[in-house]
C-alpha cells in the first residue's frame, strides 16, 4: 500500500460531504481553487500509525460524473485522470433520505474501478422518517462496504476512520451491466489504450467523439439504465413507511414560503444581518484600527527614523491593518450565511426571489450579496460562492460593487453638506433625499448592469432551473464556525496579499517624489511662512506641499486635463487616486491637500467649501459636487474589492473588465451630470 | 398531460421526458419514465413548482414541467 494516497470525497450537494470532511480532517485543511476555475478546493490530511497519511480532497457536489456544470466537469476530469490529482480511492457520501438519487453517482464511480466505500449520512433521522435499511444485503448487492454515519451527532465516524487504511482491499469489479455501451468499438479502444475499466474508456471516448445532441441521448440512456439497477437493489433493502414519518417541513414551509409573510420574515432576517455587518462590526473594527494605529506609532517611536521605519510603520503595518479590519464583517456575514444554509432556509429564499431576480440575469441567492454590498462589497463578493450557476454568480460579483457601501458614506456626507442646501421640500430634507437618491442609483445601476451582462456573457452550461429543497435542520455550531474560519482564512491569505501589495505601492507613491520640492518640503514651507504660523498649521502646510510634489501629486496633475471636463482639478485628482486604497480616504486626502487636520470634519468642510478654481468659481459648487457623488456611486474605487474579485474569479480578466466598465460608466455619467448642471 | 398540470394530492407517474428541451441534470436527478411525482405545495405566482420526486424535494419551473409528460396514478 502507498505511504501517502488521495481519498476523494464525492457526493450530491447537501449530503453533508463538507461536514464529513471537517470531521475527518479537523483544522488540518487548506482551501483554494481548482486550477483555472473558481470552484473551491478543500484539502486536508489524516495521519495514521505506521507512518502513512491520507490526503483527503473534498470535491464539489455533483449529481453525476457525466458533466453538466463546472463542478461536475472538475469531478469528472479528476476521476478520469485528466488532472494532476490522482483518484487513488474515494468515499461516496449519500443522504439516507435521498439514497436512490445519490446512488446514481455512486454506481458511476464504482464502475470506474476506483477503491471506494459508500458512506450513508444522516442516519440519525431514520427513525423519525420511518426509514429502515438492510445494510448488509445492500453491501452485498453493491459489492461495497457501507458505513452508516451521522455528521450531526458524530456517530460512525470513528469506525469509518479505522477502516480507511483498508480501502484498497475493496472489490473494484464492475457493478452495473454496461449494456448501454456500444461494446464493439469501446472494447477495441480499451484494448488499444490498455485501460482498466470499460466504463472509464467509454466515458472518455463519448466526451471527445459525440456531438451535443447525441451526448444528451447517451447520458439519458445511461441514467435510465442505472436507475433501473438502483431501483432493483433498493426494492430489496430500503423501506420507507410514510405513516411513521413526521417532520416540520410542511408547517415551516407554510410560514417561510407564504407569499407575504415569507418575504417579510426574510426582510427582517436581512435587516438583522445588515445591522450586524453595518453596526455591530464597528466595535471590533475600531479596536483593530486602534491596535494597528498604535503599532504604527510605536514602531516609529522605537525604531530609528528612516526609510525602513516609515515603510514598516506607514506601509506594511498600515497595509496589514487594512486587511485585518475586514475580518469582523466577513466573519459575521458568513456566520449568518452558514446558519441560513445549514437550516435549509436558503433554498426557501431562492424559491421566493428567484423569478424576480432572474429577469435581470441574477439568482434568488444573489439577494444576499447584493444587500450585504450595502455594508461592504468584500464579504458580499465572497458570499456569492453560494450561487450554484457560474454565470449568475459572475454577474452578481460584477454588479455588487454598485451597491452603496459604507465607505462611500463619508464621501457623500461631506459633499452633500457642502453642495446641497439644508432646506425642505414638504417634510423632506433635500440633503436626505439626495442621500436616498444615491442609494437608489446604486441599486438601479446594479440591476441595469446585471441585465446587460446577462445578455453579453455566454455560458456553455445549461442553467439547471432547479432548486433542491432540503429538510429544515438545527444548525451545527461546529460547522458554522468551520465556515467562518475557512472563509476568513482564505480572505486574509489570498486577497490579503494583493491588498497589502497595493497599499505599499500607494504608500510609496505618496511618500516619495522627484526633485527638490519634495525633498526639501519642510525647509521651503518654513522659509515661506517664516514662523508666521503655529506648529500645527505649519505641519499641515508641509504635508500638503509634500503630497502635491509626490508621485501621486504629479499623477493628479497629469490627469487634470482628463478630469477638467468633469469639473475637477488636480487636487480632486489626487484625492481620487489615493481613495483607491479605500473610498473614505478621499476626505482625509482633501484635508491634507487643503492643509487641515483630519480630526475635525467641520473644519475640513469649511475649508473645502471655500476653495476656488483659477477662474474664481467655487471648486465645490453644485455641478462639481453632484458630478463627484455620481462618480463615486459608479466607480470601482476600492483595491480590496478588486483583490477579492480576482480571488473569487481566479483570474485578472474579470476584475480588469469590471474596473474598466465601472470606471467608464462613472466617468461618462459624471461628465453628463457636470455638463448638464453647469 | 404534462407535469405543470399536477394537482395537490394527485400523484403522477412520469411517462416521457422530452430530453431535447429538458437539461440532462433532470434526467440524472431521476426524471425518468416510471418515477413518481407529487405536488408539495400549490404553485406560487412566481411559477415554481414545489414537488416531490421519489422522495426527493425540489422546485422546478413551469417551463421545464411542460416538457415532462406524466400520467395519473389510478
Amino acid at each position: 500500500m502507498k505511504k501517502k494516497f488521495n481519498l476523494l470525497l464525492l457526493g450530491n450537494p447537501n449530503t453533508g460531504k463538507s461536514s464529513l470532511f471537517n470531521k475527518l480532517t479537523g483544522l488540518n485543511q487548506k482551501v483554494g481553487n481548482f486550477p483555472g476555475v473558481t470552484v473551491e478546493k478543500k484539502e486536508g490530511s489524516i495521519n495514521f500509525k505506521n507512518n502513512y497519511s491520507v490526503n483527503v480532497i473534498d470535491l464539489p457536489g455533483a449529481y453525476s460524473i457525466n458533466s453538466s456544470s463546472p463542478e461536475e466537469e472538475i469531478v469528472s476530469d479528476i476521476l478520469l485522470e485528466k488532472t494532476e490529482i490522482s483518484p487513488d480511492s474515494a468515499l461516496v457520501v449519500s443522504d439516507i433520505e435521498n439514497l436512490k438519487h445519490n446512488l446514481l453517482l455512486f454506481t458511476q464511480v464504482k464502475d470506474l474501478g476506483i477503491p471506494l466505500y459508500l458512506v450513508i449520512n444522516m442516519c440519525d433521522v431514520m427513525g423519525k422518517k420511518g426509514i429502515t435499511l438492510d445494510t448488509s444485503t445492500l453491501e452485498e448487492e453493491l459489492k461495497t462496504k457501507i458505513f452508516s454515519i451521522s455528521t450531526r451527532n458524530s456517530t460512525g465516524i470513528e469506525e469509518l476512520l479505522d477502516e480507511i487504511p483498508k480501502i484498497f482491499d475493496s472489490d473494484i469489479s464492475t457493478l452495473v451491466e454496461n449494456n448501454f455501451i456500444d461494446l464493439e468499438s469501446i472494447l477495441k479502444i480499451k484494448i488499444e489504450n490498455n485501460s482498466s475499466s470499460l466504463y472509464r474508456t467509454w466515458l472518455s471516448h463519448i466526451k471527445k467523439n459525440q456531438n451535443l445532441d447525441d451526448l444528451k441521448k447517451i447520458k439519458h440512456k445511461e441514467a435510465v439504465h442505472r436507475y433501473r439497477f438502483i431501483n432493483s437493489k433498493l426494492n430489496k433493502t430500503l423501506n420507507i413507511d410514510r405513516e411513521k414519518a413526521y417532520d416540520l417541513r410542511s408547517k415551516l414551509d407554510n410560514i417561510f414560503l407564504h407569499p407575504l409573510w415569507g418575504k417579510i420574515i426574510f426582510i427582517s432576517i436581512l435587516a438583522l444581518i445588515f445591522q450586524t455587518i453595518f453596526s455591530w462590526s464597528n466595535y471590533p473594527m475600531d479596536v483593530i484600527d486602534e491596535i494597528f494605529s498604535y503599532l504604527s506609532n510605536y514602531t516609529k517611536k522605537v525604531l530609528p527614523e528612516g526609510v525602513f521605519t516609515r515603510l514598516l510603520a506607514e506601509g506594511i503595518i498600515t497595509g496589514i491593518g487594512g486587511v485585518i479590519i475586514f475580518i469582523p464583517q466577513i466573519a459575521f456575514l458568513f456566520m449568518f450565511i452558514s446558519v441560513l444554509e445549514e437550516t435549509g432556509y436558503m433554498s426557501r429564499v431562492v424559491f421566493l426571489f428567484d423569478k424576480s431576480l432572474k429577469k435581470y440575469g441574477l439568482s434568488g441567492k444573489s439577494i444576499i450579496p447584493l444587500i450585504s454590498g450595502v455594508a461592504c462589497a468584500i464579504p458580499a463578493v465572497m458570499s456569492t460562492r453560494n450561487i450554484d450557476d457560474w454565470k449568475q454568480r459572475l454577474i452578481t460579483i460584477l454588479v455588487t460593487p454598485f451597491m452603496t457601501c459604507s465607505a462611500r458614506l463619508p464621501v457623500y456626507l461631506i459633499l452633500i453638506s457642502i453642495v446641497i442646501p439644508d432646506k425642505f421640500f414638504f417634510i423632506f430634507n433635500y440633503q436626505g433625499l439626495t442621500l436616498l437618491g444615491l442609494y437608489l442609483l446604486g441599486v438601479l445601476m446594479a440591476l441595469i448592469s446585471a441585465y446587460v451582462l446577462s445578455k453579453a456573457i455566454e455560458s456553455k452550461f445549461e442553467n439547471h432551473i432547479m432548486i433542491e429543497m432540503p429538510n429544515y435542520k438545527i444548525p451545527v455550531l461546529k460547522n458554522v464556525l468551520f465556515t467562518v474560519y475557512s472563509k476568513t482564512k482564505s480572505f486574509v491569505f489570498e486577497a490579503g496579499k494583493i491588498i497589502l501589495s497595493i497599499s505599499i505601492f500607494l504608500w510609496l507613491l505618496a511618500s516619495n517624489g522627484p526633485g527638490d520640492n519634495f525633498k526639501y518640503a519642510e525647509q521651503i514651507i518654513m522659509d515661506k511662512y517664516d514662523n508666521k504660523k503655529n506648529i500645527n498649521e505649519l505641519d499641515y502646510e508641509i504635508q500638503s506641499y509634500r503630497l502635491e510634489n509626490s508621485y501621486i501629486g504629479i499623477t493628479g496633475k497629469v490627469l487634470e486635463p482628463i478630469l477638467n471636463p468633469l469639473g475637477y482639478d488636480w487636487k480632486i485628482g489626487i484625492a481620487i487616486i489615493t481613495s483607491f486604497a479605500a473610498r473614505e480616504v478621499f476626505v482625509g486626502t482633501l484635508a491634507t491637500i487643503f492643509s487641515v487636520g483630519s480630526e475635525n470634519v467641520d473644519t475640513i468642510k469649511e475649508k473645502i467649501s471655500y476653495q476656488r478654481k483659477p477662474n474664481g468659481e467655487l471648486l465645490f459648487n453644485l455641478p462639481t459636487g453632484v458630478s463627484l457623488m455620481v462618480f463615486y456611486a459608479f466607480a470601482l474605487q476600492c483595491m480590496s474589492t478588486i483583490a477579492i474579485v480576482k480571488k473569487e474569479t481566479n483570474s485578472w480578466k474579470w476584475p480588469v473588465i469590471q474596473f474598466t466598465f465601472m470606471t467608464s460608466i462613472a466617468y461618462i455619467s459624471a461628465l453628463i451630470v457636470y455638463q448638464y448642471l453647469s | 398531460m404534462t407535469l405543470d398540470n399536477i394537482k395537490l394530492n394527485q400523484p403522477v407517474k412520469v411517462r416521457k421526458v422530452h430530453i431535447e428541451y429538458v437539461p440532462t441534470k433532470f434526467v440524472q436527478l431521476g426524471f425518468i419514465p416510471g418515477a413518481l411525482i407529487s405536488l408539495e405545495r400549490p404553485p406560487l405566482k412566481n411559477g415554481l413548482l414545489y414537488i416531490v420526486l421519489d422522495g426527493f424535494y425540489l422546485a422546478i419551473t413551469q417551463e421545464i414541467a411542460k416538457k415532462i409528460e406524466v400520467e395519473k396514478i389510478a
